[in-house]
């Protein structure tokens, strides 16, 4: 297989109306993936912003989610299934928190986010073990499942769900943040853990609610990915995980809009790079994305400024 | 006093050199052997007898050690009623058999002789400081050498050590960023990718060229270096990629480092696996057929060597400039310490021990390819930093060994659906082990924080205070 | 109460001796090199099905100086290249005296050196790439090689499609992907054809990308040689993105997870394998209705075939792969690894999947290969024809 293989596969057609048709499906893709991201990212976002924790697990919290939808719709119909699969998730995350994390609150950083890598790793190993390793075939959805087309692109309806979902989800989180008491508490708790912990904010209670957070949507956005690509590996959330964190580096870490611009950013952005013919790089892309963003914008797009204090 | 240890000395010195001339005379005395046992020349009239026969001496031609000697037995057990075995062949058999293990308990010999001489003549420091850790890596290296004539070198036990000192030195060259400079590096298995890749494509045979790049007619590079200047070589292209990649993310802080380093060995796996560098790297697909070592020795021996560097790095100014920096940076700098270029030297460094680490595991494994050194790699090695103590050298050695063992060798067994008579034990089945691995490194992780060593360093003068210490109090009571 | 439990013990542990009885004048270990789990586990397991209903046919073996209980000793290698070296390790602990496998061949290459230097002899089942035997004295195998198949399927795409433009997808770093595509792209092009070729990395879950580019480049076929984990991923998402390009594949999609994934969609899928379910040599017939009773008797085993009857080829040539090892211990009269390995150029056997004689570098001599295609209302394949290089 020579490199004159690999030539770009994008812009063949001559006019504009082929050059749309011939490049929609790589647009659509991009905007389906980068609307999963997204969901993840907040998860990343907002843990990071209150706990400064690279939270390695949650890649993995999402493929639980995939995981529990799985075994519970073999057994049970859609309707009891799709809400216990959320609170199962939920419930991990907030488990997770509480057994991994919290011990470690006064230890250094490091300690913690090893603790992170440690639960990432016990969480894939267990379901490799319960699952026997193999890809398992995540269930056919109603409706988002079904096929749609748009102008001469034929896709699922969860490519067009999910940037719409996604859009809702924010805007509610954004409003729960900026308007209710526990959103002050967050926001207040990753300004400054110190100062807020004096003023009598219940720290445990307001990082146990950004984990709950964090994993519903993981829930939301592992229902929507794996309509999307059927196969449930246990190591099928890494990759998404990894790229979603990236997607929240690039917004600026802690700022849930970012998180979102990032990740649709990121989604699009892989996909013209797999247009243009070079598929190798196409993971290798969004780190290299990430480390110019680092070193030219250390805070990303949106991200505040932080002071690092002596 | 002082005569009688060197005297004791001498004798033992005379004893060991005794017994590896012998040993070293019966190498040789196999051939010779099997014409003086089959003094009626059975073999020539027995075809089975013959072929038997042919097997022992196609082995030792093909130098083949392992192979010889399970021969040899089977050749001896089955044809035993028509061979004569007289006393002297007996013993030749016998020093045939043996002859690696004595010349390794004789060169153990001798190092004892000359711990003795240098306790008769200097007991305090010296004898501590040089003669003790000398006589105990002898030691070690002669117990290698025993244990691999005796169980074979491609044993489960062997394999197992020879992994480990591979670890063991990618996991102290970790410590040596994670745990003494402070720097979250996540990036070692893209290091390890780049010294086992060098070392590959620099010393596979020109002759076996063109079977391994087989889709790339032969690949670019028609030439072949000897192993060990390739690992050099694997080792500097490692810590060159270091350099390049330190001057730009050794700026940012902790997480962002750690996510930055976690990047780069992705980019470096993506650009490895690219087809458009086939002629060099292969492309994607395997790269085999290379030099391999063929004793345990030599990772010992190499793993050994630069863990030694190593720890001469961090007890030397670098070394504490390395440990003021990890403990407080604003501190340091305002001591002098030139914050950047310090950090670019212990990544760059750390980064060549990985890369020999890499060139060392490729040999290990006998091939390579650039789809196994993931970021689960680098986890697995940071658990292993963390299991035996941030900031300890002999935690990670410690931590390496155990951690190879058990997750590939002692806890198979969990892996294992088990009947103890007509009950199945529960939970056993394929994948248990790793689940139960990975549930222990949690609870030494949020338990044991300090891991087996925290950040103290093994120390047999420690030890032996230790035990005094302890049997003193005893005796008080 | 404490000497009772002593005593049923010591029951307990003299109840295997027991059962071994002495009918039997020694056991000779035969060691399965298979993933179970990993992109090739599914595959894995139907092979390793295969063998272990060939062991349940003929658990014996018959030698000179008496009959040897055969012991299966399996060994999951992960389809993993890098855990390869201790899980060969771990068979040639067990004292196995012939392994069988690898389904995949990059495993398999990267436990050669293992095999070989315990002086074991290793029979491929299915691994298809050259590299597997080439220098390695010691392995042998049953099926055909990705030489052989490519050409048979640029000929069938040719032939049957009428395509001059393809374009391939395989797994970056997987041996028996780029191997095959490699093999398919020289023929195709030496025909006349045109080829565009990509790779994705392991862990790829978007294939809309690929398949869009398939239809951007003009392709009439594509040829997808990937593990089953990814071919209905591939296949899924083409049906959900209307893409309507006749997929080729290669043996690792003669499973009937691709009848699942294709049952349904107006998709048209065909691969070439080693061995048809319809075939009505009476041997093949036999061993089909064997082995769905054989399967349906245990629920474990029909879940380890993906939870239905269809017979896989793998399993096929896994069965005939453990008979070829029973006459490979005939002929040696031993169940030694050096007599083994002498004799091993020597056996013949007459399987289910055909003549096996061993050729050039221990590859089995195999001239022609079954396409089969898969009907998509009733989620069975269906037999095309017999395809061989030569038209």
């Amino acid at each position: 297989m020579g490199a004159e293989d690999f030539g770009p596969h994008f812009s063949k057609g001559t006019s504009m109306s082929d050059f749309i048709s011939a490049n929609l499906p790589y647009l659509l893709a991009g905007i389906s993936v980068g609307g999963q991201y997204a969901l993840i990212a907040i998860g990343y976002t907002m843990v990071y912003g209150i706990l400064r924790l690279i939270n390695f697990a949650h890649g993995d919290i999402f493929t639980v989610a995939a995981y529990c939808m799985v075994y519970m719709n073999a057994t049970l119909p859609l309707y009891l299934s799709l809400p216990l699969t959320i609170i199962l998730t939920v419930l991990l995350g907030f488990s997770v928190e509480r057994i991994a994390y919290k011990p470690l609150r006064s230890a250094p950083r490091m300690s913690i986010m090893i603790s992170a890598i440690g639960v990432s790793y016990l969480l894939q190993n267990l379901m490799w073990y319960i699952t026997g390793g193999l890809a398992k075939q995540y269930p056919t959805l109603p409706f988002i499942s079904n096929p749609v087309s748009i102008y001469t692109a034929t896709t699922k309806m969860v490519t067009l769900v999910t940037p719409v979902l996604t859009l809702v989800l924010v805007v509610a989180l954004v409003q729960l943040i900026n308007h209710t008491k526990v959103g002050m508490a967050m926001r207040a708790v990753s300004k400054d853990f110190e100062t807020s912990k004096l003023m009598g904010i219940k720290i445990n209670k307001v990082i146990s609610v950004t984990f709950i957070i964090g994993s519903f949507l993981a829930a939301v956005g592992s229902m929507l990915y794996f309509s999307n690509y059927t196969a449930v590996t246990p190591t099928a959330g890494a990759m998404p995980g990894l790229k979603a964190f990236v997607a929240a580096v690039f917004g600026g870490i802690g700022s849930i809009p970012g998180a979102v611009i990032g990740a649709f950013i990121i989604g699009i952005a892989e996909n013209i790079i797999k247009a243009l013919g070079l598929t190798s790089f196409s993971d290798a892309f969004t780190f290299a994305l990430l480390i110019i963003i680092l070193i030219f914008k250390p805070t990303g797009l949106f991200g505040e400024p932080q002071q690092e204090k002596v | 006093m002082k005569t009688v240890k060197i005297l004791i000395a001498l004798v033992l010195a005379v004893c060991a050199v005794t017994v590896i001339y012998f040993a070293q005379s019966a190498k040789d005395s196999l051939p010779g052997l099997l014409e003086t046992m089959d003094a009626q020349q059975l073999a020539a009239q027995d075809d089975k007898m013959l072929k038997a026969r042919d097997r022992v001496t196609d082995a030792l031609e093909e130098g083949d050690r392992e192979k010889t000697l399970r021969n040899l037995t089977r050749y001896l057990d089955g044809f035993s009623d028509k061979l004569t075995f007289s006393d002297g062949v007996n013993r030749e058999l016998m020093l045939f058999k043996n002859y690696p293990v004595l010349t390794a308990g004789s060169i153990f010999l001798l190092a004892i002789a000359l711990a003795l001489v240098v306790y008769a003549l200097d007991k305090g420091k010296k004898f501590k400081k040089l003669a003790l850790p000398l006589v105990l890596i002898a030691a070690l290296y002669c117990g290698i050498y025993i244990v691999e004539n005796i169980t074979g070198v491609n044993s489960m036990l062997m394999t197992v050590l020879k992994k480990g000192a591979i670890y063991a030195l990618i996991a102290v060259s970790m410590n040596l960023l994670n745990g003494f400079t402070g720097l979250f590096s996540l990036g070692q298995a893209g290091f390890m990718l780049i010294g086992a890749y060098a070392y590959a494509i620099l010393s596979i045979p020109v002759e076996n060229r063109a079977q391994v790049y087989q889709y790339y007619a032969g690949g670019l590079i028609q030439f072949s270096l000897p192993p060990l200047l390739s690992i050099v070589i694997a080792g500097l292209a490692a810590a060159f990629f270091a350099f390049l990649i330190g001057l730009p993310v050794l700026r940012l802080k902790s997480d962002y480092l750690a996510i930055a380093t976690l990047g780069f060995a992705e980019i470096i796996r993506a650009v490895f696996q690219y087809e458009g560098l086939g002629p060099i790297t292969n492309g994607s697909n395997l790269l085999r057929r290379f030099t391999v070592f063929s004793t345990a020795l030599y990772p010992f021996a190499i793993a050994g060597v630069c863990i030694a560097l190593i720890t001469l790095l961090i007890h030397s100014t670098y070394g504490r400039a390395f440990k003021a920096i990890r403990d407080d940076e604003v501190a340091a700098e305002a001591m002098g310490i030139n914050l950047f270029a310090h950090k670019q030297l212990a990544f760059v460094i750390s980064s060549f021990f990985a890369g020999v680490g890499g060139a060392l595991l490729a040999m290990y494994q006998t091939t390579v390819q650039a789809a196994a050194f993931t970021s689960a790699m680098t986890y697995e090695i940071l658990l292993i930093v963390v299991i035996g103590g941030m900031g300890s050298i002999s935690g990670s050695v410690i931590a390496s060994f155990l951690f190879v063992a058990a997750s590939e060798w002692w806890l198979r067994f969990l892996d294992n659906e088990t009947m103890i008579g007509s009950f199945q034990v529960p939970l056993l089945r394929s994948g248990f082990r790793m689940v139960a691995f990975s549930a222990v490194i949690m609870a030494v992780v949020l338990f044991y924080r300090k891991g087996i060593m925290g950040d103290k360093e093994f120390s047999l003068a420690r030890m032996i205070g230790w035990t005094r210490h302890r049997k003193e109090a005893h005796d008080e009571r | 109460m404490k000497k009772l439990t002593a005593l049923f013990l010591a029951l307990m542990l003299l109840l295997p001796v027991i059962a071994l009885g002495e009918e039997y004048a020694g056991e000779i270990v035969i060691g399965i090199y298979e993933p179970a789990s990993g992109p090739n586990g599914a595959g894995g397991k139907q092979e390793t099905l295969g063998i272990y209903y060939a062991n349940h046919l003929a658990p014996t073996v018959e030698l000179s100086d008496g009959v040897y209980k055969i012991r299966l000793e399996e060994v999951d290698n992960q389809s993993s290249n890098d855990k390869a070296p201790t899980a060969a390790r771990t068979l040639v602990d067990a004292g196995a005296s012939i392994v069988l496998g690898s389904y995949g061949s990059g495993v398999s290459i990267a436990a050669a050196d293992i095999f070989d230097a315990a002086g074991v002899v290793a029979i491929g089942i299915s691994c298809t790439n050259p590299q597997v035997t080439i220098g390695n004295p010691l392995y042998y195998r049953i099926c055909y090689l990705d030489p052989f198949q490519g050409t048979v399927l640029a000929n069938f795409a040719m032939d049957e499609f009428t395509a001059k433009k393809a374009y391939t997808l395989a797994q970056l770093g997987n041996d028996y992907d780029v191997g095959l595509a490699y093999y398919f792209t020289e023929a195709f092009k030496g025909k006349g054809g045109e080829v565009n070729g990509e790779t994705f990395p392991l862990g790829t879950s978007d294939f809309t990308a690929y398949l869009t580019s398939a239809v951007n480049a003009g392709a009439e076929v594509i040829f997808s040689p990937t593990s089953t984990e990814f071919a209905s991923q591939i296949i899924t998402q083409a049906a959900a993105n209307g893409i309507k390009i006749p997929i080729l594949a290669g043996d690792t999609w003669d499973s009937s997870v691709i009848l699942d994934a294709a049952k349904g969609t107006d998709m048209s899928v065909s691969v070439s394998t080693f061995f048809d379910e319809g075939d009505t040599s009476s041997a093949a017939a036999d061993f089909v209705k064997g082995f769905k009773e054989w399967l349906n008797a245990n629920p474990d085993k029909l879940a380890n075939n993906g939870g239905n009857d269809i017979v896989a080829a793998v399993s096929a040539l896994g069965y005939d792969g453990y008979m070829v090892a029973l006459e490979a211990l005939k002929l040696a009269d031993s169940g030694e690894r050096e007599d083994i390995a002498e004799i091993m150029a020597d056996v013949t056997f007459n399987g289910v999947t055909g003549a096996i004689v061993f050729g050039e570098n221990g590859d089995a001599v195999r001239d022609q290969a079954f396409i089969k295609k898969s009907n998509n209302e009733t989620g069975a394949w269906e037999f095309v024809k017999v395809q061989s290089v030569s038209e």
